[in-house]
């Protein structure tokens, strides 16, 4: 009797493993999907973007065009941008690069024009101060993952609503930028 | 039967008929061309329109392709409601494997067409008013998509119509102001051409080439009327002198029958007097060939009477000297001194003298004997059965006086009982005249000649080849020798009737054949042939 009673709750935990295990698998998939499609997403929408010419080192059509991620990776968002690196964006060339803070940020939008477009993972936006972020959209897409990033100055949110990616546009953060978004994409965004 | 009628007979009718016709298919042409042309830009048009249209609607189809949102796209596609003549469209989005997925059509809700591909109708495609086209969506040189419109140009159709009937009328128009020129015209450019033919038909039904056509003015029938005048003074000239020549000819035919009775007249007069003559002619001939066949007989006479001279004047000499024998012995027997001796003496001459007058009369009386038949013979033309090689020796036998006083041979092959019926006196005429021929010509200067007769039946005809070895004759004279009075001996005794003798025997008594064969030095060869016993007919 009482071995029975031991291979019985033998069975329960190999079973109670094996869900969690399998949730994880899923959860972990879903994950991946995700990030594939958002990745997708940014890339699709750098097609239907310009950016000030003069301002944005994109003077030279050879110029590449740099796609930036703010705050830790967690949901390995970089290498599903890296493989858009092998396509062109309105004739460009795509760079991806990760920025683990505000001081990082700050040091390549320094240099050499800075980010093109600049994905906020959840967190670091927080982060940034209303001057550092009125200074960023002059010549950078903000993008990010809330309404609540929209409505701390962010530009642009892709927000999932029932495994489908629904694109939010805040317009007055775009109306102060010099970032212009084009009208055929506006037609299929949301307004905050 | 049915006749045909021919409109464009008159030139007026051609006239008109060149100008309507002209003036439609110039009308039908540029009108057609016109049509086409029109037609082909209002196409154009509209097909540029639309590809305008659709460019645009491409152009904004591209982020709900590229996102996905057919919603959006569907939405879009709605817009085609203010395009009537946009019968259908949809959108299609290429997926990463390069195949097409459906986006969104319109009009919303209608049935989703299977369509073989889309891609077929990237050049346009026009069926009468039906369009077909196809747009690719690009998106930085990537073909992200498709937008398929079917399209139906209704307003194509009323254009077509309503060219085709403003072309239709101008052309009736047209047609109807050229019938009213061509009809006044005609009559102005046709009038110096009516003169013309009025002028025509008056001189061709009166004859009268005096008339001239009306040559004013300075165009091309004034010039034609000219030449036409021209023409007619040519013409009135002939027509005087063809007169006068007819008034010369019917003169001279006049004076040529007058000429022509006279030669007549004069002709018979000649040809009567040609007849005649003629007839002496013929006359004279047929005497000679008598003459000669008479003075052959003559010769033959004149040859057997010295042969036959001879035995009678030895018998006249042996019964002389037998009379003087007799009157010796008489003359002994009256004065008794005859002795036996002397009437042995008188029998052994009288015996003597009887045997030689025997002999040489029996010889004379054969030469009278065959002379008698063969003159009979020649003098008349008695058919008869002869045994041949008899009568050729009996032949021989009277022409011995001739042959003696030469060295000639003659060899007669023939077979001994073979009999002919036939025209003897023309064999021996024949002959004779062969080989005193050969005689006289054929061995001229000749001591010894040959002489070869041969004769011989073969199916029911006679064969009979004479030959010489004498000195022949060339061809020349060989292709006359049957003519009349034809010799190379005239003046010292050769008459030239000798051959034609014998071929007018052959040809005519003997009803045969006669070839003469000779060649210079080589002799002369005559081949005889004749229908024998009952096949023959003497003419």
């Amino acid at each position: 009797m009482k071995v029975c009673r031991w291979r019985w709750f033998r069975f329960i935990f190999f079973a109670i493993c094996a869900a969690f295990l399998c949730s994880s698998v899923n959860a972990a998939s879903n994950v991946l999907k995700q990030e594939k499609l958002t990745a997708a997403v940014i890339y699709q929408i750098s097609r239907f973007v310009s950016w000030p010419e003069s301002e944005s080192a994109l003077a030279h059509q050879d110029d590449e065009l740099l796609i930036c991620v703010l705050g830790k990776d967690r949901s390995k968002l970089l290498p599903q941008l890296q493989y858009f690196t092998s396509r062109k964006s309105k004739g460009r060339s795509i760079k991806v690069q990760s920025l683990k803070n505000r001081r990082d940020l700050l040091a390549q939008q320094s240099v050499s024009g800075g980010c093109h477009i600049l994905f906020s993972m959840n967190g670091e936006w927080d982060e940034l101060s209303d001057d550092d972020i009125r200074l960023l959209r002059q010549k950078t897409l903000l993008i990010g993952k809330t309404r609540d990033f929209l409505k701390g100055g962010g530009m642009l949110a892709l927000i999932w609503v029932k495994s489908k990616i629904n694109i939010v546009i805040n317009p007055d953060a775009l109306e102060g930028s010099d970032v212009k978004l084009e009208s055929r994409l506006r037609v299929l965004a949301k307004t905050l | 039967m049915k006749q045909k009628i021919y409109i464009f007979s008159s030139f007026k009718a051609k006239l008109i008929g060149l100008m309507i016709g002209v003036t439609f298919i110039s009308l039908l042409v540029s009108s057609v061309g016109l049509t086409v042309v029109q037609v082909k830009n209002f196409r154009d048009s509209l097909e540029a329109s639309t590809l305008s249209n659709m460019e645009i609607l491409s152009f904004n189809l591209i982020p709900m392709l590229v996102f996905d949102d057919s919603d959006s796209a569907q939405r879009l596609l709605a817009s085609l409601k203010t395009r009537p003549h946009v019968k259908e469209a949809e959108v299609y989005r290429v997926d990463e494997l390069g195949k097409l997925v459906f986006v969104a059509r319109y009009p919303d809700g209608g049935v989703h067409f299977d369509h073989k591909d889309i891609r077929e109708y990237i050049s346009p495609y026009f069926v009468d008013e039906q369009h077909y086209l196809t747009y690719p969506i690009i998106l930085d040189d990537d073909t992200v998509g498709y937008l398929y419109v079917y399209s139906v140009f209704d307003e194509l159709g009323e254009f077509k119509l309503e060219i085709i009937v403003t072309a239709s009328f101008i052309i009736v128009m047209c047609l109807l102001l050229a019938l009213i020129i061509a009809l006044k015209y005609q009559a102005i450019l046709l009038r110096p051409l009516r003169l013309l033919v009025e002028v025509t038909e008056e001189i061709s039904l009166n004859k009268d080439y005096s008339l001239r056509a009306d040559s004013a003015g300075k165009d091309e029938f004034s010039h034609l009327a000219l030449g036409f005048n021209t023409m007619l003074d040519e013409i009135e000239n002939h027509d005087h002198q063809q007169r006068q020549a007819k008034l010369d000819i019917r003169q001279l035919n006049m004076d040529l029958e007058e000429t022509v009775k006279k030669r007549t007249i004069e002709l018979e007069l000649a040809n009567e007097n040609l007849l005649a003559t003629l007839d002496k002619l013929s006359q004279s001939q047929n005497k000679l060939v008598e003459q000669e066949k008479m003075a052959s007989l003559g010769g033959l006479v004149a040859g057997i009477a010295h042969e036959i001279n001879t035995p009678v004047g030895i018998g006249v000499t042996a019964v002389s000297h037998m009379g003087e024998l007799v009157a010796q012995l008489e003359l002994e027997h009256r004065e008794k001194t005859l002795r036996p001796k002397d009437l042995e003496r008188f029998l052994e001459n009288a015996n003597e003298c009887v045997n030689i007058t025997f002999n040489n009369l029996g010889r004379a009386a054969d030469l009278v004997k065959s002379f008698k038949q063969v003159a009979v013979d020649q003098s008349s033309d008695s058919v008869r059965v002869i045994e041949v090689a008899d009568y050729l020796h009996e032949i021989l036998m009277s022409l011995r006086p001739q042959l003696k006083k030469t060295k000639h041979n003659v060899n007669i092959r023939c077979a001994p009982e073979l009999k002919v019926r036939c025209n003897a006196g023309a064999l021996s005429q024949m002959l004779t005249n062969f080989v005193m021929n050969s005689i006289i010509h054929g061995f001229e200067n000749i001591e010894q000649g040959v002489i070869d007769i041969s004769i011989e039946r073969r199916d029911k005809r006679i064969f009979f080849t004479y030959s010489d070895d004498g000195v022949g004759m060339d061809a020349s004279a060989l292709s006359r020798i049957f003519d009349p009075f034809y010799t190379t001996r005239r003046g010292t005794g050769g008459s030239g009737l000798g051959a034609h003798v014998v071929y007018n025997l052959v040809t005519q008594a003997l009803n045969g054949n006669i070839v003469a064969i000779s060649q210079p030095g080589e002799g002369l060869r005559f081949e005889i042939d004749f229908p024998e016993g009952k096949h023959y007919v003497a003419k």
